[in-house]
């Protein structure tokens, strides 16, 4: 089909333009009947996303162009009206029905009229011109930001009129092409269309990001239809008049068969003119209670159109974050090992913005703001799995990232797959990718073995943490049930929990009966613990990032609560302009104990801020954006990024380092040490254990031998010296019971008597101290490891006389009254090839009573000895030929 | 970026030769007759695989950041970040053959990296907003269609189909649920193109031509018997079935069905399914299971010969021959019945 294209508008053909000139405010309309509406109108946009599938555009909001979304004046939309003169009928889709049949006209009038058209019901032919599509857009109301020039309205169509509409042209480079002036809204591939800028955004936030259905600020446009019509007689057609069925593409390609020869135009006065009057109608019910546009034409306003239309136009700018929030490497937040944020100085994360958007309602749920951080994947516990059964395809123990509630948030959980880790060790970390298989191999698999008991998980956290990892599905789904159950007090939302039941009912085995307890103790807190807050979601998942080898937070969404979002409208001035805008203030606060600490990591951790690059200066959001993901992608550890958005993902970000101090109770370096007796084969396990060893409310305490005094430590950890010569530790559990921990024995009236060490009998000593920060490495957090044993008289003093012990060093055996393992000053790849661990054979050669000690030193920030810890117990060697009496005696 | 040839990779040749010497096929023969082949390839021996495909012999196996090729002729290819677009610091999260051609996407912790082409030697790369129609460029899926058309499945928004054209052209589909959800997989049944998600699974019906709000259907918890749907695939005449933690959500046009474990259903949760004739592979983690109503069928693991009991990806290289990729190997798995 030839198309002629008319000549460009005349837009000074007595047509006076558009223009409402009141302040208009924006449609509000109640969400669900403006997209209702919408569907029905004939004036429909194509904004530069539109599919380029040949589909008319189905969207009602407006968006810039692909890679100007920096641009105001890059929001275009082309309009197209689906309305023809009568007695013509359009549908929807841009399908001509057969209420008329058109003819090219082939006569020597073709150029002003290349079609005429046939009523099918009278019979009686037409021919049209002038036929005009008046466009008004709504204005943004004065108090907004001018972004740019646009919104303009205007006229399309011409002198020159063809019933089709020309959609296979279009194409996504034109609106290219406009944004970088290499064509103007007059290159429009058809005439009938109308090119807007829509400059001023009408968003006023929609529910999450979804599209513009449920938005209440939408932006009107209306179009009047102006036309001439003159009724020809004498026409012979031949051919069939289009369309040949029932309707009809409005856009068919090629030429329409059927033709008539116009010889002659009609004359001036034969021409019926179809103003506004004759074109328009009233306003939709849909739109009635708020439509106030209105245009001029010729001088006369007009508030009724031909049709209607509201849209969407997305609002690009982002919230201006304020700048000291913006300081990746700054001291901005604290913490104290497995505490939270705040936990020392009370301070809550704060980021207040500024947002030139006056429309967004601030309880719109887009404005949304979310955080995510990250630490590293050392914060890694084990519990015997309860579903196993023996069977191939089950590991018989779990294994799992965990942060652990503090009353009013968490925990926080994910499953450790080591194919993941193995990735991440494999091929991307600095140290680990470049060591032999059986060195690699070796390190992972001991990774596994020293990782941390769950035991002081409470039941109803252990019962999250079977929930999470249950048949090894999708932990990010089974946290945001464990929300949506938490925030409705309902566990009817645990879709698998059932099924889960099921299968341990069918168990026999201790775990599993400890695991259905923990499934009825998280049911019963789900259900009705009076803990933390129901308006916030409490948990998060923990992921795994095999490239980067850091454990994340997944997004936590801050509620719009009033606890946490404030927001006000103020005025200020617009520094372009000098004009008095209104913008929107607010701030979200972050609480503390939302940003659950690691345990097992802090600022003396090896891998700590590992990789951090400078913020770029100023606060150029696109920048900022582009930094916090380059950053995410390598995070250095606890970093902190906080998004803080309006709507559809404008999202300003801001981040930041959390120094998280090891100064907790449970901070200094923990000693195990095995003693073997290598003759009566015993094999005495003395130390304190780690607090995660221990079941839930238990307490670790110590009575002084001498004055029966008992110290309780309570369930955070014991932070002094562990003196087991003095006296004697024990647990207290949570029922009250107690528990002693194991020593040597020392009575040789006891029951235990025939494990006590004897003189001349070889005994076998390793100790293997480890710390809570960087235990999952080869050198376990200890930097040095000092052991020494003293001779003490019969009442148990110090005699300043040390055993000489012998041990292996560089391959030699040497002889020293003090044995020092120590790793300060060597760098963190280094520090992968030191063993804290001390291991020497001894023989007492005299009987008599000895203290044994062991120092361990964690590693402080600049590498070198950090935090100290002592571990002394007092051995009584009896003399050689106490076993013999022994077994005389039995 | 042309891909490597063998002639400029001694070591490979080397390495084929070993190969065809040395290839140890760990056979096991199971109730079902079903044969396990693991593939004793050092880039792919005990290494996670994140995706495989496979079209007329051609198969893919991508590791975390590497490709290797292995074709009809026996010749292997392997691209990574040194001779290829590919990038070091992101997981291959999606891989598909169309025609000889190879799709692959790629994504890390907070970036996407788009659309990765191989076609007969040569490298391209397509993003957003590059590349105008592609919705954006964390992509977690890629879907041949029996209609020939691939299929990107998004992390959120929606999904983008490649339109053959040249140059190459893209249209893309947004989804409202999708926009809150995260993507788990894709399937075109006849026009229906089908998403699974973290939270139920959208139905487009794409013979719908009229605004796409309009023929999109969502089930969620408890309508959709499950919250997550991992997979989905056809699983009789113009029925589906979709892989949850629990079961098989079938769905016959107007409601779910689940079946379950006194269904013989093993495999669970059902992360990835093909339709393979009467049966149904089914990939979890747990093992793999090829599955048929009204029949009893083993759970294949590590004590079967699988290299892996945790099946990360699946691919049909030609009825009753799967290809499958574990959390530590890879395999092919044939039913000689």
């Amino acid at each position: 089909m030839d198309f002629k294209i008319a000549k460009k508008p005349a837009l000074a053909m007595g047509l006076l333009l558009y223009l409402s000139t009141a302040q208009l405010t924006a449609v509000e309309v109640e969400p669900g009947k403006e997209s209702g509406y919408f569907y029905k109108s004939k004036i429909k946009p194509f904004d530069s996303e539109f599919m380029g599938g040949g589909l008319l555009s189905d969207g009602m909001d407006i968006r810039r162009v692909s890679g100007h979304h920096d641009k105001p004046e890059a929001q275009i939309a082309v309009w197209m009206p689906l309305v023809e003169p009568e007695p013509i009928v359009k549908t929807q889709n841009n399908e001509i029905t057969d209420a008329t049949l058109i003819y090219r006209n082939t006569g020597p009038t073709k150029d002003k009229f290349p079609y005429v058209i046939k009523d099918k019901g009278t019979g009686k032919f037409y021919v049209y011109r002038n036929v005009k599509y008046h466009w008004a857009f709504e204005k943004p109301d004065e108090k907004k930001k001018v972004l740019a020039e646009g919104n303009k309205g205007g006229t399309s169509g011409g002198e020159v009129y063809s019933p089709f509409l020309n959609l296979k042209d279009a194409n996504g480079q034109y609106f290219e092409d406009v944004v970088n002036g290499a064509a103007t809204e007059a290159d429009i591939w058809d005439k009938k269309m109308f090119v807007n800028r829509h400059t001023a955004p009408f968003d006023s936030g929609i529910a999450g990001a979804k599209m513009v259905s449920g938005s209440t600020m939408l932006q009107q446009v209306g179009m009047i239809m102006t036309y001439e019509r003159a009724e020809v007689t004498g026409l012979s057609p031949s051919g069939a008049g289009y369309p040949a069925k029932e309707k009809d593409t409005a856009d068919p390609a090629g030429e329409i068969p059927g033709t008539v020869n116009m010889a002659a135009a009609p004359a001036d006065a034969d021409f019926v003119k179809f103003g506004p009057e004759k074109t328009t109608k009233p306003v939709p019910e849909a739109l009635k209670n708020s439509w106030n546009l209105s245009i001029n034409i010729d001088g006369k306003d007009y508030k009724e159109f031909t049709d209607y239309n509201v849209v969407y136009v997305e609002d690009y700018s982002y919230p201006e974050v304020s700048q000291d929030f913006l300081d990746p490497k700054g001291t901005v937040y604290q913490g104290v090992v497995g505490k939270y944020v705040g936990y020392s100085d009370g301070k809550d994360m704060k980021v207040s913005y500024e947002n030139e958007n006056a429309d967004l309602l601030p309880t719109s749920p887009a404005i949304e703001s979310n955080f995510d951080y990250f630490f590293s994947p050392d914060e890694l516990y084990h519990m015997a799995n309860p579903f196993y059964d023996g069977s191939p395809s089950q590991q018989p123990v779990l294994f799992f990232y965990f942060l652990k509630s503090n009353g009013a948030y968490g925990p926080y959980v994910g499953v450790c797959n080591p194919s993941f880790e193995k990735d991440y060790y494999v091929d991307h970390h600095p140290y680990w990718k470049n060591q032999p298989k059986e060195k690699l191999d070796k390190f992972m698999a001991d990774r596994y073995a020293n990782c941390w008991e769950a035991k002081f998980l409470q039941p109803w956290e252990k019962g999250m943490v079977y929930y999470v990892l249950y048949q090894n599905g999708d932990g990010e789904t089974r946290v945001n049930e464990l929300n949506e159950a938490w925030k409705k007090s309902d566990i009817s939302q645990l879709s698998v929990l059932n099924d889960l039941v099921d299968e341990l009912s069918g168990k026999t085995t201790e775990e599993a009966a400890e695991a259905k307890q923990s499934i009825e103790a998280l049911k019963t807190f789900i259900s009705s613990s009076p803990e933390g807050t129901r308006q916030a979601t409490r948990f998060a998942h923990i992921g795994f990032s095999a490239h980067s080898g850091r454990c994340g937070i997944s997004k936590i969404s801050l509620e719009n609560i009033p606890s946490q979002h404030t927001e006000e409208k103020v005025m200020k001035t617009d520094p372009a302009t000098g004009q008095q805008i209104e913008v929107k203030k607010g701030s979200w606060t972050v609480a503390g104990k939302r940003f659950i600490l690691p345990r097992h990591f802090a600022t003396n951790s090896i891998e700590w801020n590992d990789h951090c690059t400078d913020c770029p200066p100023g606060k150029k959001t696109k920048e900022m954006v582009n930094y916090y993901n380059d950053l995410k992608s390598m995070p250095p550890d606890c970093l902190m990024t906080q998004e803080v958005s309006n709507c559809c993902g404008n999202a300003a970000p801001a981040g930041s380092l959390v120094k998280v101090e090891d100064v907790a109770e449970f901070s200094k370096p923990l000693i195990g040490c095995e003693i073997e007796d290598q003759v009566n084969g015993t094999t005495h396990k003395i130390g304190v254990p780690p607090i995660e060893s221990l079941d839930a409310g238990s307490q670790l305490a110590a009575r002084d031998v001498k004055t029966g005094a008992i110290k309780n430590y309570g369930e955070e950890g014991v932070n002094e010296d562990f003196d087991m010569a003095s006296k004697d530790w024990f647990i207290i559990k949570a029922d009250g019971t107690r528990e002693d921990l194991p020593k040597i024995p020392t009575d040789p009236e006891g029951p235990e008597k025939n494990k006590i060490p004897v003189e001349d009998q070889r005994m076998k000593f390793v100790i293997k101290p480890y710390d809570n920060i960087d235990s999952l490495t080869p050198f376990r957090g200890i930097v040095k490891t000092e052991v020494e044993i003293e001779a003490l008289d019969a009442n148990q003093n110090p005699t300043g006389n040390f055993e000489q012990i012998e041990y292996e060093q560089d391959g030699q055996i040497i002889a020293n009254a003090k044995v020092v393992k120590d790793g300060t000053g060597k760098n963190k790849f280094e520090l992968n090839e030191f063993d804290p661990t001390v291991q020497f054979y001894h023989i007492f050669r005299a009987a008599g009573w000895y203290q044994f000690k062991v120092k361990a030193y964690d590693r402080a920030k600049d590498g070198s000895a950090g935090q100290p810890r002592e571990m002394k117990f007092n051995i009584n060697v009896l003399p050689a030929g106490f076993n013999t009496r022994s077994l005389d005696e039995r | 970026m042309a891909g490597a040839s063998l002639k400029e990779w001694p070591d490979m040749k080397i390495l084929i030769k070993c190969l065809f010497v040395l290839l140890l096929f760990c056979s096991a023969t199971f109730g079902q007759n079903l044969v396990i082949e693991k593939i004793e390839h050092p880039l792919l021996n005990g290494r996670r695989i994140c995706a495989v495909a496979s079209e007329n012999g051609l198969n893919v196996w991508a590791t975390h950041n590497e490709l290797v090729l292995t074709t009809p002729d026996k010749r292997i290819e392997v691209f990574d970040h040194k001779n290829s677009p590919l990038i070091e610091a992101a997981d291959i999260s999606a891989a598909g053959i169309c025609d000889g051609a190879i799709w692959v996407t790629q994504v890390n912790s907070s970036n996407g990296y788009g659309i990765f082409h191989y076609d007969n030697g040569i490298w391209n790369v397509y993003k957003d907003p590059d590349n105008e129609g592609i919705l954006n460029n964390r992509i977690l899926r890629i879907h041949v269609d029996q209609d020939k058309t691939v299929w990107f499945g998004h992390e959120v928004h929606g999904v983008t189909k490649m339109v053959e054209s040249i140059p190459i052209k893209f249209i893309n589909e947004k989804f409202m649920h999708l926009f809150d959800n995260r993507l788990h997989c894709i399937f075109m049944q006849l026009t229906h193109l089908w998403v699974g998600c973290n939270n139920g699974v959208v139905r487009f019906r794409s013979e719908i031509s009229s605004n796409y709000y309009l023929n999109v259907d969502t089930w969620v918890y408890p309508e959709f018997p499950a919250r997550a749907a991992y997979s989905i695939c056809e699983y009789g005449s113009e029925t589906i079935a979709v892989g949850t933690d629990t079961g098989l959500a079938v769905f016959d046009g107007k409601k779910w069905n689940m079946l379950k474990k006194k269904d013989g259903i093993k495999a669970l949760p059902a992360l990835h399914l093909i339709k393979d004739g009467k049966n149904i592979w089914i990939g979890s983690s747990n093992g793999l299971q090829r599955w048929q109503a009204d029949s009893s069928s083993e759970l294949l693991t590590t004590e079967s010969g699988l290299p892996g009991n945790r099946v990360t990806s699946m691919a049909l290289q030609e009825p009753g021959i799967v290809l499958v990729g574990t959390e530590t190997g890879a395999a092919i798995v044939k039913a000689t019945e």
